[in-house]
Parts: structure tokens; sequence; C-alpha cells
């Protein structure tokens, strides 16, 4: 596969995942064409790796990472959440998922990358471990102190839903 | 009322529609990496006089092209004996005759203790730093480099496509001290003399100061090391030395990269890549015949391969286009300075290894 073809096919999954991990679109683009273009640097090895796009997106979240740390403080605090929602109305459904995009971007970068790849991406855990370098234990680590932490700030019931 | 799962997955849904724009995507990343690739060739061994005629400022990188490009969980982890640079008689080491640092595009002058250490990578700037890219206990892996200048240190490495900033309070002291990496970033660095008028700095990503300091006692400044490449190059265009020479071990045996850069006017540059790669196959047609081997002439006239050996590229880039984004000075369309001709003249010369597993056989 040339480059040319990975960003036909790949590119515009790249700039939502980058959307759901900068929760910024003009980042988000700014991140994607900066991972391709290190990407592109690198294409003959990346391209015969066993899986490039695993090995892109890894890219992707590092780029993200390393950005992050760069700054000195993250602009939502997830503290400034207020004014609750009353449930059980179209409105308030809506209220809801306002209030949960802000939580899940108050998130450690970590915990929301796994909540990204496992709920957005739909990867299982050996892939999302591929991704952040680490074991599919610290996977679940990540996955359960996301949960403890929106449930935590949202009111959420514990539900049975919830992937271990 | 939904549970948390759905409402993540929903949430997550909402923010992450609406509309890309591929083809813009596809321009403005190709024309980034095409200006990060200059980027990264100029640090790796252009004459950095090219870095002040065409305005690039910040040139990060080491120079080491090809180590950090190492796919971590695909590529083959050596488990055999990796190449060593050979020592080389008659020539001093750093510690003996600094001067000598970037002398000579060809020889390292220091080495490693390979029961303390992995050899993953070397490369020479010329006129300006020589440096090692290593693994020490568990893999972790360390860069170092040694120059005569301080300010020719490089400001970030690059691991794993994770870009490093090696910068910070106390960094410049050269007392030996190690310090965390800024920002936050897991790792370590360290700046020191090993010789009087000599500035060296050796940095760790995930690893902790015991790994950097093995990898700093690994260190042999009493010796000379060619800088052995499974490609010799015997035919250079007049005028036309070679400022650098890298090779990128870090997948052997499975790939084996190498880096030259041949320069000349200190703003005219042209490189040539080496890669052997144990899957590939052998590239046989080309639209060009260099000293009886067949090559290909890409179709942008940019590019010149040679071809015919098993599993290996050997390409020349003798010139390259801005893409409409040139750097700051330089004129839209600005030339290599070289030409085919001067390609087929260095691939002509070109002596490649047959079987590059075997380390011996390296020039």
């Amino acid at each position: 596969m040339t480059f040319e073809e990975y960003v036909a096919s790949r590119g515009p999954a790249l700039v939502r995942l980058a959307r759901l991990l900068t929760g910024d679109e003009h980042r988000a683009e700014d991140l994607t064409q900066d991972t391709l273009s290190r990407a592109y640097v690198h294409w003959r090895r990346i391209s015969r790796a066993d899986r490039p796009d695993v090995y892109v997106r890894r890219m992707l979240v590092n780029a993200n990472n390393s950005w992050w740390r760069r700054r000195s403080s993250r602009e939502l605090a997830v503290d400034t959440v207020v004014d609750r929602p009353q449930r059980g109305d179209l409105g308030g459904e809506v209220a809801d998922r306002d209030e949960m995009w802000r939580l899940i971007l108050g998130l450690p970068e970590r915990q929301r990358a796994v909540l990204v790849l496992r709920y957005y991406e739909d990867l299982d855990d050996a892939t999302i471990a591929q991704i952040l370098d680490c074991s599919p234990v610290t996977v679940r680590t990540h996955a359960m102190r996301a949960f403890a932490n929106l449930r935590e700030r949202c009111g959420a019931p514990t539900t049975n839903g919830s992937r271990p | 009322m939904i549970d948390l799962d759905e409402q993540i997955a929903q949430t997550l849904r909402e923010h992450a529609e609406g509309d890309v724009d591929t083809h813009r995507l596809l321009r403005a990343s190709r024309a980034r990496g095409r200006r990060r690739q200059l980027h990264r060739r100029v640090a790796a061994g252009t004459a950095l006089s090219l870095v002040g005629v065409l305005g690039i400022v910040g040139v990060t990188g080491t120079g080491l092209d090809g180590v950090t490009d190492r796919l971590p969980w695909s590529a083959a982890t050596s488990t055999g004996v990796t190449p060593v640079p050979p020592r080389v008689a008659g020539v001093p080491g750093a510690a003996a005759d600094p001067a000598l640092v970037g002398s000579d595009p060809n020889v390292l002058h220091f080495g490693l203790d390979p029961s303390q250490a992995r050899y993953l990578g070397w490369s020479v700037v010329r006129g300006h730093l020589e440096s090692v890219r290593l693994s020490v206990r568990d893999g972790q892996q360390v860069y170092v480099e040694v120059t005569r200048t301080a300010g020719d240190l490089s400001s970030s490495v690059e691991f794993d496509n994770v870009e490093v900033d090696v910068t910070g309070p106390g960094v410049q002291s050269f007392d030996g001290t190690i310090h965390p990496l800024n920002g936050g970033t897991s790792g370590m660095v360290t700046s020191w003399h090993p010789a009087p008028s000599l500035y060296a700095r050796a940095v760790i990503l995930n690893g902790d100061g015991a790994g950097l300091e093995q990898a700093v006692e690994a260190l042999r400044w009493n010796e000379a090391r060619s800088c052995a490449v499974p490609l010799r190059l015997d035919a250079l265009p007049e005028g036309a030395p070679i400022n650098n020479c890298s090779v990128d071990v870090s997948s052997y045996p499975r790939l084996v990269t190498s880096d030259f850069t041949i320069g000349r006017a200190a703003t005219q540059v042209m490189f040539v890549n080496y890669q052997y790669a144990s899957g590939a196959g052998t590239r046989t047609a080309g639209n060009r015949t260099i000293a009886g081997r067949p090559a290909y002439l890409s179709p942008d006239g940019t590019t010149l391969d040679l071809l015919g050996t098993p599993r290996t590229e050997v390409r020349a880039v003798f010139a390259w286009g801005w893409d409409g984004k040139q750097p700051i000075g330089a004129e839209p369309g600005a030339s290599s300075g070289f030409t085919e001709a001067d390609a087929t003249t260095v691939l002509a010369g070109a002596r490649v290894v047959d079987d590059p597993t075997r380390p011996q056989s390296w020039k």
C-alpha cells in the first residue's frame, strides 16, 4: 500500500480519532497532518509492518501525548462542570452527552485514549495495548479508572453493560 | 436511562463526526513530510551551513537516520551477534586527540564495550558530531553524541517517533549530573566532558538513571572504529565528498539501513540511501543501465535506484521539489545542485555487499 492509498483509505478515520483525543477540530487536523508527515518519512518501513494502521495510530497517540506534555496545564478542568441537567427528557440527554464529553476530555491522557480506542474504534485490549505500548492488564486498569472517574463525576449508576 | 457504556459510545461518535477533506489532508501531510525529510537529512549530514542558507531554524533530530524508525513490536529483535563497527588500527580515540571528532565521516572516535551494551546504530557528521545509539539492560535505548562545540549537540532526539526535548535547566552544565527529561517525559539525560574540549550528551527514554549510567560506563573513548556500512561508494562527483555516514542495525538481521550525504559548495546536497529487508523482493525492471546493472529513474526525475541486488534498495536522491512550500530563503524550485549524471557517477561506483547479515563483509 502506498502512502497515498493509506491516507485515502484511513486518513478520515485518523482525523476522527484525533478529534476525540484532542477535543479540538483544528488541533486534530494539525495532529493528524503531523503524524502522517512523520509516517511519510518512514513509509517504506511502516508499510512493511504487519499492521501499519496500528503503528500509525500509535504514532498519533504518542504525538498527542507529547503535545500535552509540552503544555503546563490543561485548559479543561473537570471540577468546573456545574449545573448538571435534569435527566429524563431529550434536552436532558443532549446535555448529558455534553457533560459526558467534558468529563471525557478531563480524563488523564491514557484513560481517555483507552476509552476512545475501546468505545469509538472498537478495538480489543490486545490491540489497544500495542497502540499504547503497555500490557493488556494496564489497558484494563486505565479503563476501570476512567469508568470510576466518570461514574463518580456524573453520578451514573453502576451498570452491568460496562466491559471489564 | 441509557447505561454508561452506551452514553460514552454515543458521546464519542457525536464528537468524532464531521467531514474530512482527504485531498487536503494528503497534500498537507505529504508537504510536511517532505519538509521533515529534508530537515532530517540536513540534520543528518548536510553541511550545516545549508541551515543558515535555507533559514531552517530549530533543526532537531540526531542524524542517526533510521534508528528512530524501528518498528517497536514488529521488528525482529536480534538474538545473535549484531554488527559492531570494526576497530581502525593506528587511529587514536577521542580521548587522545579530541580534535579528531567529526573530522572523518568514515571514522567514529569512540566505541562501546560490547559486554555492557549493544550497538543499534552509529553516525558521523563531518565537522560536527559523532553519535551512537545503543541498548543496555532490558533493551533500554540510549542515544549518545559527542561534539567539539556545545552548540552542535542536538536539542531534541527521537525515540520510536517520540520527539524528546533534551535541553533544560542543568543539562548545559556538563558535569555528569543525571537530570530528568523536560516536560514530564519519562527519561533521563546527562552531559559531560569525556575529554577536554569535548562535549557529550546521553539520553535514555523510559529508562532510569542506572540504565543511563551503565550506557556511559560502556563507552570507550580510547579507540577508533570504522563507520562500517554494507555499501561502499567508490566514485563521487568532482568536489563533492561524503559529509555523513549513518547506519541503523536496530532491527538486524531483518532490516539494515544506511545513509550517506554527499555535499558540494555548502548548499548542494545529494543523499544515497541503502536498505536491506530480509522479506523484500528483487527489483530488476529499470529504465536505465548503470555500469551494466539495471537502474530506475523516477518519473519526476528526482531519484535514481540501482536495481538487481536481492532484497536491497540503493537510491540516490539528487533533486527534490519543495511542493510550493520551500524553506525560508530558498527560491521556489531551488535545485539540489546535483544532476542525474552525478547520481549515475555515484551509483556506478557503488559496491553493495551481497549479504549484509555477514557484517565482516561490510566496508
